[in-house]
Order: structure tokens, then sequence, then C-alpha cells
């Protein structure tokens, strides 16, 4: 049964990318990207490894709903939309960040509080990983909210 | 259990259709996306390792997780440098990325 699942959607992930490889417009491009990666996340739930799928899973759902949200939708279809879309793209980059290094965090946390005497030693330790995830996760935080507020005050320098 | 090399054929052709679309392509967008689906080739070959047990297999899906963060970065920039240049030049055209050269 695993074998005919993995080689059921790895034929599915090929498609996609066959597809968001060979299309011109890059609104079907991306669209057939995140079936893609729907299909290698469901790949990678067959081989068992159910933390990096859920990670891939979550990363595409969400990334792709933010680009439709604020990028494609308002342009009926099309990409670069008009008005606003400085500030929705600075929007996409911070939350995108804080959102896929959040799920490291949360991670990290999972992975060092859990008790096991089997647990395997990495190279630097679990602890050095928590600390640096935490140190990416803030500054993620901070550069999102200092080009969101750099483009605020150029929006509103522009208005008048 | 999945055969290993199963796994290393579909990453190899995941690997080769994102690297195809890098070089032939010339719409922006469409290399970023090439550049993931490549990205996704990686991290299934990294889960070829993570089948063999689960003590080893939580370090190796860790190295998994850097790969998708770097992938996730690989995509940020890109799109931000794209989207600046087709502020300028109001195409995503990589064959006009050529303004260093002047």
């Amino acid at each position: 049964m695993g074998p005919i699942l993995f080689w059921l959607f790895g034929s599915i992930s090929v498609l996609a990318a066959l597809a968001a490889v060979a299309t011109k417009r890059p609104v079907r491009s991306l669209q057939a990207l995140v079936v893609m990666m729907i299909a290698v996340s469901a790949v990678l739930f067959v081989m068992s490894a159910a933390l990096l799928a859920s990670e891939l899973l979550l990363g595409s759902l969400v990334g792709s709903v933010l680009v439709w949200m604020a990028l494609v939708r308002p342009g009926k279809g099309r990409l670069g939309a008009a008005g606003r879309t400085r500030l929705n793209v600075s929007k996409i980059l911070g939350l995108f960040s804080a959102l896929s290094l959040g799920a490291l965090l949360t991670w990290a946390v999972v992975h060092t509080t859990s008790a096991g005497a089997e647990r395997p030693e990495h190279v630097l330790g679990a602890a050095f990983g928590f600390w640096v995830t935490i140190l990416l996760l803030g500054s993620a935080a901070v550069t999102a909210w200092l080009v969101v507020t750099r483009r605020r005050g150029e929006e509103s320098q522009e208005e008048p | 259990m999945i055969p290993t090399s199963h796994v290393l054929l579909l990453a190899l052709v995941l690997l080769s259709i994102g690297l195809v679309g890098i070089f032939m392509r010339r719409s922006g967008m469409v290399v970023l996306a090439s550049t993931t689906v490549c990205f996704g080739g990686v991290v299934v070959a990294i889960c070829t390792l993570v089948q063999g047990g689960e003590a080893e297999g939580s370090g190796l899906q860790a190295a998994g997780m850097v790969v998708l963060a770097l992938a996730a970065g690989v995509t940020l920039v890109g799109a931000s440098a794209l989207y600046s240049f087709h502020r300028f030049r109001r195409s995503v055209s990589v064959d006009e990325h050529d303004r260093l050269r002047r």
C-alpha cells in the first residue's frame, strides 16, 4: 500500500511541477506550485516524516493565501495590483517570515522539552538551536515592524 | 517502507524539472517557482534518510527544516527583488535584469 500511495502522490507532484514550469502565466504557475507542495507534503506523510510534512503544508498554504489575498485578488487574476500594493508586500514579507520562523520556534520548543534518554545529541546542542531560533524570530519581527513603519511613513507623505 | 531508489528517483525528477525551469524560462515568477520545485526535490531526498530509524530521523527532520527555511528565505528575497525591479522597469523578465552591466 505504501509504494502505491507514494507513487500516486509522487506522480501528482511531478505533473504539477511540470505545469508550474511550463505555463507562461505567473498566476497559473503559482497555483500549480501550491498543488505540487501539497502533493510533496502528502509524499512526506506517506514516508512518516510528519513534522516536515506539516511544516511544508502549513507554509505553502499560508503563503499562497497571503499572496492571493494581497496581490492576485485585487488585480482580478493578475499579479502586481495597483494602489497600496507596497504596503501589502511589506505585510506579506513580515507576516510570512514571522509565521515560518514561528513554526520553527514551536518545533524547537517541542523538541527541547521532549523527554527521553535516547534523544540524539546534535552537533551544537538543542539549547543552541533554541536560542538561535529565538534570535531569528526576534530579528524577523523587528525587521517586519521597521519595514511596515517606514512604508506607512512614505504612504502618508505621498498622499497630500 | 518505501524503497530508497523510488524516493531518490522522485527527488531526481523534481530537481531536474526545477533546473530546466530555472535555465529555460524568462519570467521571473516562473523562475522562482522552479527554484521552489528544486527545494521540494531536496526535501524529498533528505526524507530518504528519515526512514532509517526514529533516533536518526529526528535529527534529519531538523535538517529538512533548515532546507525549508532556506527555501522560504530564497523565495522571499527573490520575490522582493522582482517586485522592486517591476516598480522601475514594469517587467519581471529576467533577461532585462542587466542594469549593473551599464
